[in-house]
């Protein structure tokens, strides 16, 4: 059995750990409140462009003439993940790889490429056999739409010339601080989702809305912007996730070493008071001996 | 007048949620005014001049600078997609021309993205334009 010694050294040391935890947590918090912000003022674009990429749509009554629209057979797929810088954020980066490893396993290998968005992800598929055809690492949890408008241009014209004749998206979905959920979209070539056209002229009051110049244009005009958005939110979202999954991690942390501390601290008070029952039964015993 | 809401939305954030009495954008295909009761329009926007006036009798007058996006009537709402938006009090002239220097130097040793730096030319140099004329 551990020395009493020893286990108070060994409480000090699980209360600088907790207080570690605590900090990392506190820090993850202020993160997370920061890029929930963002991720808040960046969804109305978003869905603004949604809505108005469906009206389009449903105006459009030829067939639309774009190069990324084209579906080509697939000789050249790239699979675009996005996961975190850093570590310390409980499984959010592991539920991702496994969401990829997923697919990357029911595709055949010379076909895939990656590109990926996170230390973590570049770190771990370094030794994969699907090449890595860019990664970007210094993103550090915040993003900026500059960058990723770049990443953005750069996978379109990937598609446009040919290099790849899909490209896919995997990253997570932020639904609240608790709950976050890797999820793999198609990003080109660019797919209408057919159900929301039939729900909108059904239930919707179809307009007959002016289109300057004409519906086409526009939407040549509309799709790339669509796509950088898209690219966009969804670091927006992944980012999000991967603060408030640090946040819980470290939070977990903490209560395990608090949890931890108590039962310590409980050992110690016990070996503590057999030490002192045995001194006094030794002081006794040596009293009785001496009147003995 | 009667006035109708408008939003001024760019990628990153909600930069403009009013009510104003009119909006006039610069369109594609030129210039285009807007009051409410407009019939539905969409049109793309080019980069220029963003004028929107505000009160009762719109006797409030905002100018900002656009860098292109779309515009979308209905429903006696406006809404603006904006790449990038700036109002004009808060352009700074000399940052802009340094920008505009900096993109004439890069031009001038044959970069690899020629058009990018023409486009972010034409937006310095229309939002010094709309800083300039008062």
């Amino acid at each position: 059995m551990a020395s009493l010694r020893q286990i108070r050294s060994r409480i000090r040391s699980v209360k600088g750990t907790r207080q570690i935890t605590k900090a990392m947590q506190m820090v993850a918090a202020a993160k997370l409140k920061k890029a929930e912000f963002r991720l808040l003022a960046a969804r109305p674009y978003a869905r603004k462009m949604n809505e108005m990429l469906g009206r389009l749509i449903l105006a459009q009554t030829g067939e639309l003439d774009n190069p990324l629209l084209v579906r080509q057979e697939v000789h050249k797929e790239l699979l675009v993940i996005i996961s975190s810088d850093k570590g310390l954020c409980g499984s959010y980066n592991m539920n991702i790889f496994r969401k990829a490893e997923e697919y990357l396993a029911s595709r055949e290998k010379g076909h895939v490429c990656l590109g990926i968005i996170g230390r973590k992800a570049a770190d771990y598929f370094k030794r994969s056999e699907f090449p890595i055809e860019f990664a970007i690492t210094d993103l550090g949890g915040t993003v900026d739409y500059a960058r990723i408008s770049e990443v953005a241009k750069r996978m379109t014209r990937y598609f446009v010339d040919g290099t790849m004749n899909e490209i896919n998206l995997l990253h997570t979905n932020y639904i609240s601080t608790m709950r976050y959920q890797p999820i793999l979209e198609p990003y080109l070539p660019f797919r209408f989702k057919e159900p929301q056209k039939t729900a909108k002229s059904g239930g919707e009051v179809h307009l007959d809305y002016i289109f300057e110049p004409d519906t086409e244009t526009i939407f040549d005009e509309f799709l790339p912007r669509y796509l950088t958005t898209k690219v966009y939110i969804s670091v927006a979202e992944s980012f999000t996730s991967e603060h408030s999954a640090r946040m819980i991690a470290m939070k977990n942390a903490t209560d395990a070493a608090e949890d931890m501390i108590d039962d310590l601290t409980l050992l110690a008070n016990k070996l503590r008071q057999a030490q002192i029952t045995r001194e006094i039964s030794e002081i006794v015993g040596g009293a009785d001996a001496q009147k003995g | 007048m009667t006035p109708f809401l408008l939003t001024i939305i760019t990628p990153e954030k909600v930069v403009f949620n009013e009510q104003v009495v009119s909006l006039t954008a610069p369109g594609q295909l030129g210039y285009l005014g807007i009051l409410a009761h407009h019939a539905p329009l969409m049109t793309s926007l080019v980069p220029g001049k963003l004028t929107l006036r505000k009160g009762n009798s719109g006797e409030q007058t905002i100018v900002m600078a656009v860098d292109g996006g779309f515009l979308e009537f209905s429903h006696n709402q406006a809404t603006l997609l904006a790449d990038g938006i700036i109002p004009r009090d808060q352009i700074n002239v000399d940052s802009e021309k340094t920008v505009i220097e900096s993109i004439h130097r890069k031009l001038q040793s044959f970069p690899d993205n020629p058009d990018e730096l023409r486009k972010q030319l034409e937006l310095a140099q229309n939002r010094l334009k709309i800083h300039m004329e008062t």
